[in-house]
């Protein structure tokens, strides 16, 4: 995943009920900028979020092609040029009568309040203050960056959840709307799972009808800012970078609700039935592109609206996809039957290039428990085992996932192990029972293969580690030796692991390790204590 | 990485080494093959016809000792005098066996060294030091061992140059009390079985046995066949003579078998209505049956030709007297005897 800034406007327009003689004319300017100076790493996806954008604008927020202008990797001047020819058809538009809907849209750098177009800057401020001269009727901005909230934090601007549009009945929508991916102090991220920024692929999908709580077939202004809002933060509070928050500016005045599009009236909808669980994702197989993602609990229906086109639908199962192709060249309503789809293994997933395969595991913070077996040498260049004999070894681990870092686990062992031995003594053997016990702390590196069904991890130990030997005779020893001989050292070490995720709750694991401490009673020589575990995790 | 971070880093990492280098604890192999070089009680018990073990369950050298022996009887007399002295062994035996509990102040290869000890009850400093040296006589090699002792607190750092071969160390006043030797044969498990060696305890320098003698030695030797044991006390010599004015001698062997033979000669004042002090020789020997013969004799020093008083006592397997002879005056048949003469 990457961190990115994001700036956007979105798309929308919203007209509402009102003048009713009175035709809307939507107008949108869409900017994407995959650079930010050279102090700044290049986005990856900025450009790909404008697309998405305009493709819902046309798709269901009734916005012309024509009328969507782009500038993409452009400078500063050329957004004033564009917005320049925005004016100029708003003008244009109201000589004739029309209400005009005016969306700006800003994926890419911003810093300190100033959007970032490649070695070019444009003040937040300043587009603010183009938005607020517009003669357009209504106007609506979203930025997706970084400190995008900068532009929301004077004159209203809210760190909060959903707010609800409300105006006069009787009365034209008139003012205007900034909605922004992050707080003046956050971060905006993009990820690679969503190959998107989270803000634009969450306003994305809920334009695409997910967003529709009243089920009416139309995304408000409303509707789409609350499922934005919820996804968003939901998602990024996983990340390292932490959680981001959407804010809002806004100043309308009029009657009815903004509606942003109207997947309801949309010519392919994909239903989601009501017994329908869990995450799915659907790609646009013609163009290679994910374009919505479906979180449903059983009970409630989704909708997605999308254009005539093919589709792939997928959830992701514990081991394998559920999938199934949609041909949707004809209007329609195309009702998922889960019990149809086809179980297909990761490495036949057909709609590769949108992935969205992964339930975010490598990046979430979580935690696991284990148990494990296994058996513990200890290499001893100075004695023939009768010290540190090999024996059996139970352990239990606790671990956290990204705590410290992405890939990053951090855990913290206890075991046991015991075995009765043969000490060897000049006259013959004397038995023993000889108890280990063990607690290390680990930090690993971890990466995964095959879809996440395989993890597999190294890195670094410390333990503690304690031997005990009990004679069982101690009239047999010697004066001088105590019936209870044991020895204690702390030991560096290092720990390689593979694990095979087996179901959601859980995934087995082998471990090897190897460490290193200093025996010092008899003479000074390193001993090598070296485990080998399998142990079954339970993930939450 | 930053220059910062490069001193955390190698903290960080002298931190780890140096933690893996803290181990502690006493599990040892050394140890079971060090300590199987001490010799045990039993090697050094003298056990006279007829007599059990102390060492077993029941049966000790204060319950023999409970017994009074009749006139004459000089089997019983043997064994009290063979009680007495594996009471001396037993103690000196004892004495290392307390020392061992404590884990040692200095440990090295071949060598440890306990103390020095402040006993606060006798206000004295006590050091002890056992060494093993390779000579080749035997598996495990050959174990000296030495108790010094000083009277007050010595300081530790001051007995660096101590060592089993110092009789008296001048900077810390450590004075030699007790020695020894040990070349362990057979070996059982964790313990020397058998084994030849020497213990001395200087006796001049213990305070309650300053007037028994000068030192007490004892020398042991047993394996499978056979133990024999020499105990001796050295003492002043007497004036005007080359005869030492405390003395005792005692020989004892016994075999595999269960017989054996006993040899006892010490002055003591016997007689103290006469100058000088006397010899006591008592002499026995009995068979595998545990029957046997007894012999003891009252002498002045020097002269055995003409002794005072002559005993002679013979037994029977059951232990039972068979004859008896005091000077002139005897009871039962000598020819019953197991030994007509030792």
């Amino acid at each position: 995943m990457n961190l990115r800034a994001l700036a956007c406007a979105l798309p929308l327009a919203a007209l509402a009920a009102g003048n009713a003689h009175a035709r809307t004319e939507r107008l949108a300017l869409i900017v994407a900028n995959h650079q930010g100076g050279t102090e700044l790493p290049e986005l990856r996806y900025a450009g790909r979020d404008g697309q998405r954008l305009a493709d819902v604008l046309v798709d269901l927020g009734g916005f012309e092609r024509a009328d969507i202008l782009s500038v993409i990797d452009g400078e500063g001047g050329d957004v004033m040029g564009a917005l320049d020819e925005v004016e100029r058809r708003v003008a244009q538009a109201k000589r004739g009568g029309d209400e005009v809907v005016f969306l700006f849209y800003y994926s890419g750098h911003a810093q300190n309040g100033v959007l970032r177009l490649g070695q070019t800057q444009l003040e937040m401020q300043w587009i603010k203050r183009r938005l607020e001269e517009s003669s357009a009727d209504v106007r609506i901005a979203f930025v997706d960056s970084c400190g995008a909230g900068a532009m929301t934090r004077e004159k209203g601007g809210t760190l909060a959840p959903p707010f609800v549009v409300q105006v006069d009945q009787g009365l034209s929508a008139r003012g205007q709307v900034i909605i922004t991916s992050s707080s003046a102090s956050e971060v905006s991220q993009e990820s690679d799972d969503i190959q998107g920024s989270f803000f634009t692929h969450y306003l994305a999908t809920g334009l695409r009808g997910d967003a529709d709580r009243n089920t009416d077939g139309k995304v408000t202004l409303d509707e789409a800012y609350a499922y934005a809002y919820g996804r968003t933060v939901a998602a990024t509070s996983v990340t390292r970078s932490g959680a981001q928050h959407p804010t809002y500016s806004y100043d309308l005045r009029g009657a009815g609700d903004v509606t942003l599009s109207e997947p309801g009236g949309a010519d392919v909808v994909i239903d989601f039935p009501a017994e329908s669980e869990g995450r799915y994702f659907v790609v646009d197989l013609d163009r290679q592109l994910f374009v919505a993602e479906v979180d449903k609990n059983a009970g409630n229906t989704s909708r997605i609206a999308l254009p005539k086109g093919q589709y792939a639908i997928k959830k992701r199962m514990d081991s394998h996809l559920l999938m199934t192709r949609l041909s949707a060249r004809e209007k329609g309503v195309f009702t998922i039957d889960e019990g149809a789809m086809e179980r297909v293994s990761f490495a036949d997933d057909y709609a590769k290039g949108t992935p969205i395969m992964s339930d975010r595991i490598a990046d979430e913070v979580g935690f696991a428990l284990s148990v494990g077996l296994g058996a513990q040498l200890v290499l001893d260049p100075g004695d023939d085992g009768d010290l540190f004999p090999g024996l059996p070894y139970v352990v239990i681990e606790a671990r956290g996932r990204n705590l410290v870092g992405e890939h990053i686990m951090t855990s913290a062992d206890v075991g046991f192990g015991g075995v009765k031995v043969e000490r060897d003594v000049p006259g013959g053997t004397i038995p023993a029972d000889v108890v280990h016990v063990q607690a290390g702390v680990n930090v690993l590196w971890t990466t995964r293969l095959f879809d996440d069904a395989v993890l597999l991890g190294g890195g670094g130990r410390l333990a503690a580690m304690y031997w005990q030997h009990t004679f069982q005779d101690p009239a047999a020893l010697p004066v001088g030796v105590d019936a209870t001989q044991w020895y204690f050292d702390f030991a560096p070490g290092l720990v390689g692991m593979a694990g095979w995720s087996f179901a959601s709750w859980g995934h087995a694991e082998i471990t090897a390790r190897s460490s290193v401490m200093v025996y010092t009673y008899d003479s000074v020589r390193p001993v090598f204590p070296v485990e080998a575990l399998a142990s079954v995790w339970f993930d939450f | 990485m930053s220059p910062t971070r490069r001193p955390l880093l190698a903290l960080a990492t002298a931190l780890v080494a140096g933690m893996a280098l803290v181990g502690c604890g006493n599990l040892s192999e050394d140890d079971l093959v060090f300590f199987a070089g001490l010799p045990q009680k039993k090697q050094l018990e003298m056990r006279p016809a007829g007599e059990p073990s102390a060492l077993e369950q029941g049966n000790s050298a204060e319950q023999a000792l409970e017994v009074p022996c009749a006139d004459g009887d000089l089997r019983c007399h043997a064994r009290k005098v063979a009680t007495d002295l594996n009471g001396i062994s037993f103690f000196l035996l004892d004495l290392v066996d307390e020392v061992l509990k404590h884990p040692p102040t200095r440990r090295e290869r071949d060598r440890r060294v306990w103390g020095p000890i402040f006993d606060v009850a006798k206000q004295a400093s006590y050091r002890f030091e056992m060494v093993r040296v390779d000579d080749g006589t035997s598996a495990l090699g050959t174990f000296r061992f030495c108790v010094h002792g000083a009277a007050g607190r010595v300081p530790a750092r001051l007995v660096d140059e101590v060592s089993c071969d110092v009789d008296l160390d001048e900077d810390t006043g450590l004075a030699l009390l007790l020695s020894g030797q040990f070349t362990p044969g057979d070996l059982e498990g964790a313990r020397a079985r058998s084994g030849v060696g020497s213990l001395t305890l200087e006796l001049s320098r213990v305070e309650p046995l300053k007037g028994v003698g000068r030192q007490l030695v004892i020398d042991f030797d047993n394996d499978e066949e056979r133990t024999e044991l020499h105990l001796g006390v050295v003492g002043a010599l007497l004036a005007g003579t080359n005869l030492e004015r405390e003395r005792v001698d005692y020989d004892f062997v016994r075999e595999a078998d269960g017989s054996g033979r006993l040899n006892f000669d010490a002055f003591a004042n016997l007689a103290p209505e006469q100058p000088g002090v006397e010899n006591l020789v008592i002499g026995a020997a009995w068979d595998t049956e545990q029957a046997g013969r007894a012999e003891a004799t009252v002498a002045r020093v020097g002269d055995l030709e003409h002794p005072l008083f002559v005993a002679v006592q013979c037994w029977d397997a059951e232990l039972g007297e068979v004859y008896f002879r005091a000077n002139d005056d005897a009871r039962g048949d000598e020819d019953a005897c197991v030994y007509s003469a030792l």
